[in-house]
């Protein structure tokens, strides 16, 4: 059985990761489309991505678009495993209880 | 950790999954079907109204058109999301109409409506072909416009350019219009 990840529960990690997760695997989200979609503010975004680009669960890389500088961040295969296997433990938890 | 504490979880999860998606495909995905349904309905009846050559300028022209608004629709989305290996897709299309052009080369002279369904079949396998990589509502896409191009040759060859360009042409935007109105 999946143990739960303490890194993805955290609760707004768990919201960024379930976001990132449901992108396609070439597909990297905008940081600041990320941010407003989870109502987040900059620093806040910022301090939990960093966490999870620490632990190798999303890569976070600077791009050029329009000669504007952006931001691109995805979730890793490490991360995408990862999300997978904290899901389960979720769901066992459910599926234990019923 | 308890039951209802995992559940709230997956109900995160579930809800920040839903709230990417539909602001990503907002963003792209239904305009781009209506770009290219209104590449289909005016390039077929056009072909089926003027025919020959003219209809092969028309389409020559619809293309680049579509291509043009296409690139446009991109840049707005990679404001929001950027997907790797978009200059490999811009390369298959280009390849594939390539291609296209080379087999109809090769295959003439060829009757008016078997060429229309030859290039309707082609470009519905590029759709089937990018949709298997990257998106369901592409894949059943090309394989509605097959099953559509087939039927409508199968029923009624001499006029197929209407039934693809209302059938497939206006079953595109429709389904725009539906991923931008459903997809709120």
């Amino acid at each position: 059985m999946a143990d739960l990840d303490p890194v993805i529960h955290q609760p707004v990690r768990l919201r960024i990761m379930a976001s990132l997760a449901s992108l396609h695997e070439t597909e990297a989200a905008e940081f600041t489309f990320l941010r407003d979609l989870l109502g987040l503010t900059d620093g806040n975004l910022g301090a939990h991505a960093r966490k999870l680009e620490e632990e190798g669960y999303i890569s976070i890389e600077k791009a050029f678009v329009q000669r504007k500088p952006r931001t691109y961040i995805a979730l890793t295969g490490k991360g995408r495993k990862a999300f997978k296997g904290h899901v389960t433990a979720l769901e066992s938890i459910l599926g234990g209880k019923r | 950790m308890e039951a209802d504490e995992a559940q709230l979880a997956l109900d995160q999860i579930r809800m920040a999954a839903e709230q990417t998606r539909r602001a990503v495909a907002r963003s792209g995905t239904g305009w781009i079907f209506i770009i290219w349904g209104c590449v289909w309905f005016i390039g077929y009846l056009g072909g089926q109204l003027l025919g020959g050559a003219s209809s092969g300028v028309l389409w020559l022209v619809l293309d680049v058109l579509g291509g043009a608004c296409t690139a446009i629709v991109g840049v707005r989305t990679r404001r929001r999301v950027r997907v790797a290996y978009s200059w490999r897709m811009a390369g298959l299309w280009l390849a594939l109409m390539a291609y296209v052009g080379l087999l109809v080369w090769i295959a003439w002279p060829m009757p008016p409506d078997r060429l229309v369904l030859f290039i309707t079949v082609a470009i519905s396998f590029g759709y089937v072909f990018v949709g298997l990589w990257l998106s369901p509502v592409l894949l059943w896409s090309g394989l509605v416009l097959t099953a559509l191009a087939i039927l409508g040759w199968l029923l009624m060859p001499a006029y197929l350019g209407y039934w693809m360009a209302f059938l497939g042409g206006g079953g595109l935007i429709g389904l725009g219009i539906y991923i931008l109105s459903a997809w709120k």
